[in-house]
């Protein structure tokens, strides 16, 4: 790196906040966000036709209307933390394109790609122009260097657009009632258009001059170890990845970068900067795949089916492969807790209902309903159907208070989980001498992190006993109730990984069958109205199970989902409201859901 | 949307960038050279405006690079002048519009108000400021069961029948909806009960059980004990505010006394009555 880049403290509102003083909760509150924002900042952003600022974006998580392709929207309910996380790629660049007093504005690309504006349409797009000119960089992605273009004004404009960034996550910080993250995306695309795609978060404003982006850094091993680097200087960051569904098996790899099987070393340096993974969002769930895990009655859930499926692009095999590079080289490469956002390409961070009416987060592509039929409207491929996924996921974290230092520690430490959008309540504990049975929710909480550790955690070894498992779960009050909490487990025996999944807790009084099988409750979707069973599944669900075939001497993680009874999805809704019309295959009822992140158990070392 | 640009390729643009269709506009034309003189004191601007953005002069070459954008920009600015691109054209249009507006703008003075002025201007605007409407309540929660409406109900008459000291414990769940309730905000009550509870509790009596009220979660039997209805916040404490309230209010006033002005010296005349009828006529 030619180009000097220090460490400072940049914070300049919040030096005056003393977040010391917010009241904090022992057994921790919980809090929803995003952690995936991309503003105008964005190339493809832009191209899509967004304008909003990373100042508009926060504005609209704290609940503010922003106006976007002509329409005014606003969150149903605000969240309470977000981090805007635009491309580092071409991030100078951006700022050059946006900023009539900036070096390089008036270059002829940066003036062509400004062509798409106009003003004077009700969506600000010129749309066939816009069409015309995505078509023109679509040919033209993948073919060239990785290099900054001739219209790159140097570093001085990615440092400017890096300050503005900083800026609005200042400006919008409120200690114990909102909180903002500095950070940003690295993009690594593979030569396959595979996406290795990480985003980078800060604890607080003690940050870099500038990101640095996929053509700085160019594979992961260089990035962790500039976070490390970092570090050193005084800097707090993660990286997580995202979008393995698109990664090609390149995310969960069997080599590092330059083709040598996993070291030890390499396994620490990637579990000390990769706590988490993003296992949901608009371009689909991460979590497993139907074409894979067959015997996994819900796997089908906001799958990608046109990008490389392959089972090494998910969240379960990577859990399972963590478990056996743990026992052949003695670090787990992959101890991944769980996180949803939505990925939003709009500036509409929390953007994730099914039923809003302005539910698309990828740009113009998917923002009208026939664009989110045809993912590639813009390409007029129209073979393609039902592509443009869902709205996307949040984040939840258990956390003491909601402040940077806090909501990032709990991020740290795992005690997050993922939703398919929707806000579900749930904890996770596992631990020794928990109770049959909880009749205050308060004893709960003091028995699971008294004799256990919440979500994230790593379960205490007890000589002779088997541990048990707290699962709680509490419906959205806006959405559909519960159907079930289910325990996922995987573990790694004799040279082979084995997984299964467990009905913990069932709604409606049902139990499960001599044949593990659980009888349906009959909850049911109109397809006229879109309305969903109301009289089915449970508010809040509960049990205290004990895993009926745990062996000491056996690694093993386990994980719990929470499915809902089921619902419209935006196809089922459009349909409805726009009479848009779809194959009978595609996916018009869904089961929206929450993934806890994993407890761990690592047996003794003979 | 896939990664759109993420690769230099755009070099290739350069070749898009013929699109553009600006060289075929400009022929060479005749008449008589023009005159251009890039003065001393305009490259003195233009540094300055360089080392604003990067903090440091510009070296020579850099000199020169501003100076060859900075001609380029004024001869074609002059050919363009020459072409008539500035008429029916919106964003010159509106820009010059903009210019003139700025330049106006800085020109409104605001004096110092004195207290009384705030003060009156407080009375006149108090709906600006509020507190929120805050709550405190007690709640038992039933959750969506079987018969949980009729469970409610007999509770509702257990907990009017007598006073207790633990009302929740009459609740059939082991929930996580707190059972007190101190001056919240609507907003944080309805994160846990759902949009649009809040608006049955203020209409409640105070210090009765009521219910059974649904929610998304079940239902719930409510005792309302206080209800802080969107209270004044006392003048003292948000002078700063309402100052800068006043003074953006004083500059829209002088704004738009400004903007009448202007417009005395036109006659204007609006065909918007004729543009309606010719509409219905289309039909």
């Amino acid at each position: 790196m030619a180009v000097p880049n220090s460490v400072s403290n940049k914070a300049t509102l919040s030096r005056n906040w003393d977040d010391t003083k917010v009241r904090t909760n022992p057994y921790r509150n919980l809090y929803f966000g995003d952690l995936h924002v991309h503003t105008a900042f964005s190339a493809d952003a832009y191209l899509g036709g967004t304008i909003a600022s990373p100042d508009d974006a926060y504005r609209f998580a704290k609940g503010e209307e922003i106006v976007i392709f002509g329409k005014k929207v606003k969150l149903r309910k605000p969240l309470d933390f977000a981090a805007v996380t635009d491309h580092s790629e071409m991030l100078g660049e951006m700022y050059s394109l946006l900023n009539p007093e900036a070096p390089k504005h008036n270059n002829l690309i940066l003036r062509y790609l400004r062509s798409i504006r106009d003003e004077d349409s009700s969506t600000g797009i010129d749309t066939s122009r816009q069409r015309k000119i995505f078509r023109t960089v679509l040919k033209l992605v993948g073919k060239g260097k990785r290099e900054h273009p001739g219209f790159f004004a140097g570093y001085e404009t990615t440092k400017t657009a890096w300050s503005i960034i900083l800026q609005a996550a200042e400006k919008h910080y409120v200690p114990g009632t909102f909180t903002t993250f500095a950070g940003y995306e690295w993009t690594l695309t593979g030569l396959q258009m595979n996406h290795l795609h990480r985003n980078i978060i800060f604890r607080d404003m003690v940050v870099p001059d500038f990101p640095l982006s996929s053509l700085e850094l160019k594979n992961e091993e260089e990035l962790w170890k500039w976070l490390e680097l970092i570090a050193a200087q005084g800097a707090t960051a993660m990286a997580i990845p995202h979008n393995t569904n698109l990664s090609d098996g390149g995310t969960f790899t069997d080599s590092d970068p330059r083709g040598n099987p996993l070291t030890p070393q390499y396994a620490r340096l990637r579990q000390n900067n990769e706590p988490l993974l993003e296992i949901h969002q608009v371009k689909g769930s991460s979590e497993v795949h139907p074409a894979f895990w067959k015997n996994d009655e819900f796997a089908a859930f906001e799958n990608h089916w046109m990008f490389m499926p392959r089972e090494k692009n998910y969240a379960r095999y990577a859990l399972k492969k963590g478990l056996e590079y743990e026992a052949n080289i003695g670090v787990n490469p992959f101890k991944y807790g769980f996180i949803g956002s939505t990925d939003t390409h709009n500036g509409t961070p929390g953007n994730s209902e099914e039923d809003d009416e302005y539910i698309g987060n990828k740009t113009i592509l998917d923002f009208f309903p026939e664009g989110r039929r045809f993912e590639d409207w813009i390409l007029e491929e129209k073979q393609k159907v039902y592509e443009a996924l869902n709205p996307g996921g949040l984040v939840a974290v258990w956390a003491e208070a909601n402040t940077r230092a806090h909501i990032y520690d709990a991020l740290k430490r795992k005690e997050t989980y993922a939703t398919s959008g929707n806000r579900i309540q749930l904890r996770f504990f596992a631990g020794y001498g928990f109770s049959e049975k909880y009749d205050s929710y308060e004893t709960m909480l003091a028995d699971g992190y008294s004799k256990g550790v919440p979500m994230g955690g790593d379960i205490a070894v007890m000589q002779g006993a088997a541990p048990q498992f707290i699962v709680w779960a509490m419906k959205d009050p806006d959405g559909a109730n519960l159907d079930r909490i289910q325990i996922i487990k995987g573990w790694y025996a004799e040279g082979k990984s084995y997984e299964k999944i467990f009905n913990c807790a069932l709604s409606d009084g049902r139990t499960v069958a001599a044949d593990g099988s659980v009888p349906d409750n009959g909850a049911t979707v109109n397809h006229q109205t879109g309305q969903w069973s109301k009289d089915k599944g449970n508010a809040e669900l509960m049990a205290v199970w004990q895993d009926p075939e745990f062996n000491p001497l056996v690694p093993a993680f386990y994980y719990a989902r929470v499915l809902e009874v089921p619902t419209a999805s935006w196809r089922l809704w459009d349909k409805i409201r726009y009479g848009i019309d779809y194959p009978s295959d595609a996916e018009m009822v869904i089961r929206e859901r929450a993934w806890s992140s994993p407890v761990w158990y690592t047996p003794p070392k003979q | 949307m896939s990664k759109i640009i993420k690769e230099p390729l755009l070099h290739f643009f350069l070749i898009g960038a013929g699109l553009f269709g600006v060289y075929h506009i400009l022929n060479p034309r005749q008449g008589p050279p023009g005159e251009i003189t890039v003065s001393a004191q305009k490259i003195a601007e233009l540094a300055a405006i360089w080392q604003m953005q990067w903090n440091r002069p510009p070296t020579e070459e850099e000199l020169d690079e501003i100076i060859r954008n900075f001609l380029q920009e004024e001869i074609l600015y002059r050919e363009a002048l020459e072409l008539g691109l500035d008429q029916n054209d919106i964003l010159v249009r509106r820009r010059l519009a903009q210019k003139l507006q700025f330049i106006l703008e800085d020109k409104i003075e605001i004096k110092d108000p004195t207290d009384e002025e705030l003060k009156a201007f407080y009375d006149a605007n108090r709906d600006n400021y509020k507190e929120p409407t805050r709550l405190t309540f007690q709640q038992v929660a039933v959750l969506h069961q079987p018969g949980a409406e009729r469970k409610a109900t007999e509770i509702l008459r257990a907990l009017r029948q007598q006073p207790w000291d633990s009302p929740h414990i009459l609740g059939v769940n082991r929930t996580a909806v707190p059972e007190k309730w101190e001056l919240s905000t609507r907003e944080e009550i309805e994160r846990v009960f759902g949009s649009g509870f809040s608006d049955k509790l203020l209409t409640a009596d105070l210090n009765t059980w009521i219910g059974p009220l649904s929610s998304g979660l079940g239902f719930h039997l409510i005792k309302v004990e206080e209800i802080q209805r969107d209270a004044w916040l006392p003048f003292e404490t948000i002078r700063s505010r309402v100052e800068a309230d006043w003074r953006e209010y004083q500059k829209t006033q002088a704004w738009n006394a400004q903007i009448q002005r202007m417009a005395s010296r036109y006659s204007i005349r609006i065909e918007k009555e004729e543009w309606l009828k010719s509409c219905s006529g289309e039909k």
